[in-house]
């Protein structure tokens, strides 16, 4: 898909949803009531440009961070990366096929990690193959989407704000303070 | 998609149920009254009750016989049932809880007065869920 042809097809679905619910949008919370960081694992610029584009499109202010790759997210994770930051609390959304390290290297590595076992991550992927979904969910995400304007949408607008009020996520900042005080 | 509840109070269950109806929900709906039942029904050995994939667990953690923990801890070692997607439903807000429910990875930790009234937003939730992922085949 072309970048030109992925916009037009964003603004297509972003006008759609909106208009045709304007109560979802009236129900929205006011954004400071949010408190979600996105970390997304995708070495895709279309896909990277399609969710940004849409946060902007929503009004929705969930703030980004972009990792090219899993040794990327893994940096940005262990707080190594030069640049870039996470803010917790934080989902993950993840694509699978990647250089360097790929969606199910990344998710075998975390669940692995004392640090980033508990990390809920979605995946969002082109890939509709049953294994891949199979593969995906032994790694215990917290669910399969494919990489479609419309479920990206469903996602960032229905989903993730009400997954954001009243899903207490962990703060890892509460996990270490916990940890310590157990030792 | 059916949910598998697992609670053993009469009167969240119920709870749960009629809002379902009253939100014109219409995931089917099988109740487990601790983790053990739970176990049986996920494994097909429970006697009367059965439940087809796609499914999503609810899961309470205070449960007596296997509570909510040991339930999570059998699933995620059975290579079986290692797959599922279970939501954590409590009345717990406690942080240590919080951490070790994630540390075997649920899709969300939910505390039962947050979801109210009458869990209208968890049905919201779940509605969103299974329109936007593709769940476990």
């Amino acid at each position: 898909m072309t970048a030109l042809k992925a916009e037009k097809d964003n603004d297509f679905y972003a006008e759609t949803i909106i208009n045709s619910m304007p109560h979802l949008v009236d129900a929205l919370p006011a954004n400071d009531a949010l408190e979600m960081n996105i970390l997304l694992v995708d070495d895709d610029d279309v896909a990277v440009e399609n969710v940004m584009r849409s946060i902007k499109k929503l009004g929705v202010q969930f703030p980004v961070v972009v990792a090219e790759d899993g040794q990327d997210a893994l940096d940005i994770l262990h707080e190594k990366h030069p640049e870039k930051k996470i803010k917790a609390p934080y989902v993950v959304l993840l694509d699978l096929k990647m250089p360097r390290m790929d969606g199910f290297e990344f998710l075998e590595t975390i669940r692995q990690d004392a640090k980033l076992e508990s990390t809920v991550v979605f995946v969002l992927t082109t890939s509709d193959s049953n294994l891949d979904r199979a593969k995906a969910y032994n790694e215990n995400i917290a669910g399969y989407m494919l990489k479609d304007t419309t479920t990206i949408f469903n996602w960032l607008f229905s989903l993730l704000p009400k997954y954001t009020n009243f899903v207490n996520l962990l703060n890892l900042s509460n996990q270490k303070r916990s940890s310590s005080e157990r030792n | 998609m059916q949910i598998l509840l697992v609670d053993d109070d009469d009167v969240a269950v119920e709870s749960v149920i009629r809002s379902m109806k009253k939100f014109e929900v219409t995931f089917p709906i099988v109740v487990a009254e601790d983790g053990q039942i739970a176990l049986d029904i996920l494994r097909g050995t429970h006697p009367t009750r059965k439940l087809e994939a796609p499914f999503l667990i609810l899961l309470d953690l205070n449960m007596p016989n296997l509570n909510g923990f040991e339930f999570l801890e059998a699933v995620r070692r059975d290579p079986e049932l290692n797959r599922a997607i279970v939501f954590v439903l409590t009345t717990s807000g406690s942080d240590a809880d919080k951490i070790k429910a994630y540390n075997e990875n649920i899709a969300g930790y939910m505390v039962k007065n947050m979801v109210g009234p009458q869990f209208s937003r968890l049905f919201t939730l779940l509605n969103n869920y299974a329109e936007t992922v593709a769940m476990p085949v």
